[in-house]
């Protein structure tokens, strides 16, 4: 097992150096002019030289990706055109908010895509079925952001007055002050802005509950729930095909038909036989959503006012701040083979098959 | 299937009958079926735009029906019988008779003088909202700029109430009683007058540092202090008409020969201009920005500057006498035209102020009209006592003329959106409307048909799938057949490109390639095809690696056929089946992600009618029009749904393991 993954971490090395050679090609081989890009209508001939010269556009490009190489290695993703912040910096501030947003959207895909996967093979063929369905391939051909702002509608402003009504944007009501938890545990550290602690207080709601603050931590809460549910609904509906159809899959199979032929309960025989090797391909699918997630984030965060990474790039794609659009594709990118590595590893774990090989 | 030679030279039957019984097994799956049907709709849509569409995608609707100037107008929701001109949107019957009526600013309030009471309805269906009791018989009412406060005279008081809590705010005295009120357009102060004399009045919560507020000129601001006299206006004569100027400084009052604008200054109120006429001024309008002064006097209608040094502009000249001036102002194809209007007998006359031209003279009935012409100049109003009259100014056709059974017509003024007109008779309020035109999904922020643009952007989204789509597998054909067919290095550096390419989240990676080619639906096409092309390679590459080694390939290799001939003829229908259902699902992919990429402002560029783009413009007022943000979105679902459902159809029917 151990040499399996080394071998996928071992596979994924010249995955990365692609992603990273295939990011620097982008600005330097096609067509587009990064210097025009930036500037627009100001790309004079002089502005142009002094621009390609601070940012070393105009060295011989093997040098180029040498110095693009180090720097990345360093951790140094450059630096925004526009306003002049280092991207890993502006990272390290608005990860947190990203990543506490697809947690909770892939918990409730999950939370509510097995049930429902389940609940559709089990009753196959039947009104149930038909209505789960309908669900899910309506749900992957939603367009994020009209659903994200079709929620926002119906909660903040049809439902006004009732008790489910829910904020639209931001991930704090006004006012709402939560102290960060390090200092509700009277450590007293004054954290740099990109330690540890900055990031893991920056997260609200994680924050709030370690901060022991009840009402700020509904009150983050509150906020999340629609951009939670715009964001998990594609992955939903995804893994809701999937557990159905990996589950039919498995329910045609010989050991299910002797497990029947026992005479066990048809509930017992769907979950405890077939559920866990009919999980396999959802494993996968969950994995492979994530990514979708990552671009469906920046959709998210846009219409809910949230301050995370999606909505940086979004600021960044507006500005025409390629270097920031270009970092945060590559760290995308980057998060996104991790993921499919840790899928992978976990996937020795849940099927024998792979550990014995 | 039998190898012989002869074989090879015929086309095999094979797929053909796969083909047939893939059709057939589709047609049994109803979502397959429904997916089928949904998507020839929309390519029929597409095709027949142009007869559905019931305006040109772009066309900014300003100089054609009047709905148009009410911003993202409410769709007409009864489809099959939405109001034509002159029918009667609303008619609102206080209890007692009126004296008088007036629309608060944004058109969604209407205030009701009826005896004792004021009334305030709501325009949208008609029901009163709330009334506010006087002791003695209101004479006149006003709304403050903002619709948050309503002044009334009622005997010798002027109240000022509170929209909100319906409370009066203060209770002033104007001695003798006043006829008329009028707030400024800044709302820190109002007029009231009487018979003779004009009230100035001042809130000091808002002014704090005049001097009339403080009581001297250093004075610290007093407490509490409510709206303060500023002073009186004495006229000579009785006024025959009053307006405030747009920033509030000056007040028109038109009395006897002359117009003289008063203003206050240092606690003193005094007429800083007086413009002579030489015969009683019947009636006198500022234009929108106060810029010019447009008065009616004996037979002359004319054009003042409403500043230094107030000579005459224009002057119109007419066989009979004029009253009832009024502007309006028309853009046509990009053009500007100020028009100013008179009245005179039963005859309404229009000017056009540029060029000193008589534009149009239309007339109606016996008896004497008063008129206005509506906010973009596109509707003549003119109304005798009895009845109401709308013409159209384009061609002078008169579109409907409506009498009023119950007593007589007191006013009758354009809704401040124009698509309307508010008709204030002594029983009753009537809001008509004075076009055919409808717009089945209201208008956009652009002032353009939601509903034609919605119909065009069909053709822009089903190109952009099919385009992009195509590029890509025409693409990762080429890539996957030449890796596949070609094996180790080449297969090798290829797919670990396409392995590179699938790292990225799709919609990522195209953002990424469309901020380098600079955003463009052309652009964005190519992003997206570029961002598909691994899928189809793949798809082709692991066709073109289990026919390879297939016997017949082999014969055809060693009969010397060339390669491309292999590829074409042996190769790809085989790998035919999945490439399709990969392509079916990738369409909709592709328009999901292209709209996605227009939201962001990446893809399609104004004025393109293009869904995403068209959802991304108006998502700013999602909540007070969201049917514009719904309707595009809801196209852009239907589109993928039909794309998906035909997608696994034809997946489940193409391969028999899965089907059960």
């Amino acid at each position: 097992m151990g040499t399996f993954i080394l071998r996928r971490l071992i596979l994924s090395i010249p995955v990365l150096l692609g992603i990273l050679f295939l990011t620097f090609a982008l600005t330097r081989l096609l067509p587009g002019d990064p210097c025009r890009a930036a500037l627009q209508e100001k790309a004079t001939e002089e502005a142009c030289n002094a621009f390609n010269q601070r940012y070393g556009l105009d060295r011989p490009i093997t040098v180029q990706f040498k110095i693009y190489l180090q720097d990345f290695v360093q951790g140094d993703l450059g630096t925004s055109i526009k306003y002049n912040y280092s991207v890993m910096r502006l990272i390290v501030e608005r990860l947190p908010t990203t990543l506490e947003l697809s947690i909770m959207a892939m918990f409730f895909a999950v939370a509510v895509g097995i049930p429902l996967g389940l609940l559709s093979a089990y009753y196959h063929n039947s009104s149930i079925d038909i209505g789960t369905m309908v669900i899910a391939n309506i749900g992957v051909s939603m367009p994020v952001f009209w659903l994200g702002l079709m929620l926002a509608y119906f909660f903040a402003v049809v439902l006004k007055g009732t008790p489910f009504v829910l904020p639209p944007s931001g991930s704090q009501s006004p006012g709402m002050q939560i102290q960060p938890f390090y200092e509700a545990w009277g450590l007293n550290i004054e954290p740099a802005r990109s330690s540890v602690w900055a990031f893991i207080s920056n997260m609200t709601i994680t924050n709030a509950a370690l901060a022991g603050d009840w009402a700020g931590f509904k009150d983050g809460f509150r906020h999340m729930i629609l951009p939670m549910v715009a964001l998990g609904t594609i992955p939903m509906s995804i893994i809701a095909r999937m557990t159905r159809s990996s589950l039919l899959e498995v329910l045609g199979q010989n050991y299910v038909k002797t497990a029947r032929a026992k005479g066990a309960y048809e509930r017992n025989v769907v979950l405890n036989h077939a559920f866990r090797n009919a999980m396999l391909p959802v494993v996968t699918i969950i994995g492979l959503s994530l990514g979708s997630l990552l671009s469906g984030a920046l959709l998210t965060e846009t219409i809910f006012g949230l301050a995370g990474v999606g909505s940086a790039l979004y600021d960044a794609i507006n500005g025409r701040d390629y270097t920031v659009v270009q970092a945060f594709t590559v760290i995308i990118a980057v998060i996104f083979v991790i993921i499919n590595l840790l899928v992978d590893v976990l996937y020795v774990f849940l099927d024998p098959r792979i550990r014995l090989n | 299937m039998t190898d012989t030679p002869v074989d090879l030279t015929k086309k095999p039957d094979k797929p053909k009958g796969l083909w047939r019984e893939t059709f057939e097994s589709l047609l049994r799956k109803p979502s397959a079926v429904a997916g089928m049907i949904i998507l020839g709709s929309l390519l029929l849509i597409a095709i027949i735009a142009p007869l559905l569409a019931t305006h040109p995608p772009n066309r900014v609707l300003l100089d054609v029906p009047e709905e148009g100037v009410s911003k993202r107008m409410d769709p007409c929701i009864h489809l099959f019988g939405c109001p034509k001109a002159g029918d009667e949107l609303l008619n609102i019957k206080p209890d007692a008779a009126i004296s008088m009526a007036a629309l608060n600013s944004t058109g969604s309030l209407i205030m009701a003088v009826s005896g004792n009471t004021v009334e305030v309805w709501r325009t949208e269906d008609g029901s009163k909202l709330f009334s506010l009791p006087h002791e003695e018989p209101v004479r006149h009412a006003a709304w403050s700029a903002n619709d948050q406060r309503i002044l009334t005279a009622s005997g010798e008081k002027l109240y000022v109430w509170d929209v909100n809590t319906r409370e009066p705010l203060y209770i002033l005295d104007h001695p003798g009683g006043a006829t008329f009120v009028a707030w400024s357009r800044d709302g820190t102060r109002f007029a009231s007058a009487g018979e003779q004399d004009v009230h100035f009045w001042l809130d000091c919560k808002q002014i704090a540092y005049s001097i009339a507020c403080s009581g001297s000129s250093f004075g610290a601001t007093t407490e509490n202090k409510t709206f303060v006299d500023e002073g009186v206006a004495q006229l000579e004569e009785p006024w025959t008409s009053i307006q405030w100027d747009s920033n509030g400084t000056f007040l028109m009052i038109a009395t006897g020969n002359k117009i003289q604008l008063w203003t206050s200054a240092g606690g003193v109120v005094y007429a800083s201009k007086t413009i002579e006429h030489e015969a009683p001024v019947t009636s006198v309008r500022y234009n929108r920005e106060s810029t010019r002064i447009l008065s009616t006097s004996g037979n002359k209608l004319h054009i003042w500057r409403a500043s230094s040094p107030y000579e005459e502009l224009q002057v119109f000249e007419y066989d009979e006498p004029l009253a009832s001036a009024s502007w309006g102002e028309q853009t046509k194809e990009g053009n500007l035209r100020v028009l100013a209007m008179a009245t005179s007998g039963n005859t309404l006359l229009v000017w056009d102020t540029r060029t000193g031209e008589q534009l149009d003279v239309v007339s109606a009935g016996d008896e004497p009209l008063r008129g206005a012409i509506s906010p973009l100049a596109t509707r003549y109003l003119g109304y005798s006592e009895s009845t109401a009259y709308v013409w159209d100014a384009d061609t002078n056709e008169l579109l409907f003329s409506k009498d009023l059974d119950n007593g007589t017509i007191q006013n009758a003024v354009w809704q401040n959106t124009g698509g309307s007109i508010v008709v204030t008779g002594e029983q009753d309020i009537r809001v008509m409307k004075t076009s055919n035109f409808q717009y089945i999904m209201g208008t956009d922020g652009s002032l353009r048909d939601e509903y034609s643009r919605l119909i065009y952007a069909t053709r822009v989204s089903l190109r952009v799938g099919f385009t992009s789509v195509t590029f890509a597998i025409i693409l990762g054909t080429i890539a996957g057949a030449i890796a596949g067919y070609m094996g180790g290095w080449t297969d090798n550096i290829i797919m670990r490109i396409m392995d590179v390419m699938l790292a990225f989240p799709p919609l990522i990676l195209a953002i990424a390639v469309v901020t380098i080619l600079g955003p463009g639906l052309n652009n964005a096409l190519i992003a997206i095809s570029v961002v598909f092309i691994p899928a189809y390679a793949r798809v082709v590459r692991s066709g073109v690696l289990s026919v390879k080694e297939q016997d017949y390939v082999m014969a055809d290799r060693a009969l010397g056929v060339s390669p491309m001939r292999i590829l074409f003829r042996r190769i790809l229908p085989n790998v035919m089946a999945p490439l399709i259902v990969q392509a079916t699902l990738g369409i909709g992919t592709a328009i999901l992600d292209a709209a996605a990429l227009s939201f962001l402002g990446l893809g399609a560029q104004p004025p393109t009618a293009e869904w995403g783009y068209m959802l991304s413009e108006e998502r700013n007022q999602l909540f007070t029009a969201p049917h514009l943000v719904f309707f595009p979105g809801l196209a852009i679902m239907i589109t993928v749904l039909a794309f998906n459902l035909l997608g696994d159809g034809l997946r489940d029917a193409l391969d028999p393991r899965l089907n059960r």
